[in-house]
């Protein structure tokens, strides 16, 4: 087979794969509500007995842009991280990264993605609680 | 090749290669996905001979099963077993000569991207469908490029490693 022939059935390839993989990433990537939302932020912090609840209206696609326009409000603090950004501070309790975290809940139900990939849905609720590692 | 049992310098040579085939495996291990394995057990089967490359495939496999003691084992080892040695054959079916360089990227591009299906596989019987199925769809873009990287380098170097590999054969 001729060396150019060979580049052109590489290329091709390679671009089968690529379309493969962005396909995928579209696919599998969470599903954004477009538009005005009302969203309820709750922030429980035990040891210091914080249970305070938020009620916003965001244009905001995911948790994260809404955390930082409510930065004053709720006064975040984030840390960019290999799988995005992280609450490491809410209402000025900072997490002590060795021994607790946020733990992030949606209706009740544990997020399975940061808060950057996280989409902001009317109606639901997202409860940030320090938790112990 | 002798058709009983191999002989010292076949033993030799069936070992050596699968060394090198591992320590292929070594340099190309930073690449996601990128290997050269495929390829070295092909080009030895189509050069060599079934029983042989077949006994260098399992030889290969074995080295990784002692690799896996410092990396830590895994069900990977099982998948491993059934992977390699089906490569062996479907060179045998589907390969005769070094000249079938867009069959043989076919034949490895094909085997790259369904390698984890006997990974699933193993999965689905030891922790359920929905774990073997999650698995599977997590790991298309890896398929994808483990079945892209497979069809270029079997294309490129499927028969200037055969040539070689058959002239020292021929000298062998």
């Amino acid at each position: 087979m001729k060396y150019k022939k060979k580049i052109i059935f590489s290329l091709a390839a390679a671009a089968a794969a690529i379309l493969l993989i962005a396909g995928y990433f579209a696919w599998s990537a969470p599903k954004t509500q477009q538009g005005n939302k009302s969203v309820t932020i709750q922030v429980v912090i035990s040891s210091k007995e914080i249970n305070q609840t938020f009620h916003y209206r965001t244009n905001q696609a995911y948790v994260s842009g809404l955390l930082k326009d409510e930065k004053n409000d709720l006064k975040t603090e984030m840390q960019k991280g290999q799988y995005g950004e992280f609450v490491t501070g809410l209402l000025g309790v900072k997490a002590d990264s060795k021994k607790e975290y946020f733990n992030i809940k949606v209706d009740g139900k544990d997020a399975t993605v940061g808060v950057s990939q996280l989409p902001l849905e009317d109606g639901k609720t997202y409860t940030f609680t320090l938790t112990a590692l | 090749m002798s058709k009983g049992h191999f002989s010292l310098r076949e033993a030799a040579l069936i070992g050596v290669w699968a060394a090198m085939t591992f320590a292929v495996k070594l340099v190309l291990a930073p690449l996601a996905n990128v290997e050269l394995v495929s390829l070295m057990l092909c080009v030895f089967t189509v050069a060599m001979g079934f029983r042989s490359g077949l006994t260098a495939a399992f030889v290969f496999t074995m080295l990784t099963v002692c690799e896996s003691a410092y990396y830590g084992a895994g069900d990977w080892i099982a998948a491993y077993f059934i992977n390699w040695p089906l490569l062996t054959v479907l060179t045998w079916l589907f390969l005769k000569n070094k000249d079938q360089e867009i069959r043989a990227a076919a034949v490895l591009g094909l085997f790259g991207f369904f390698f984890d299906l006997s990974s699933a596989a193993i999965k689905l019987i030891l922790f359920g469908r929905i774990y073997a199925l999650t698995y599977l769809i997590s790991g298309i873009p890896f398929d994808a490029i483990h079945g892209a990287s497979n069809f270029i380098t079997g294309l490129f170097l499927f028969r200037p490693l055969c040539s070689q590999l058959e002239k020292l054969r021929d000298k062998f």
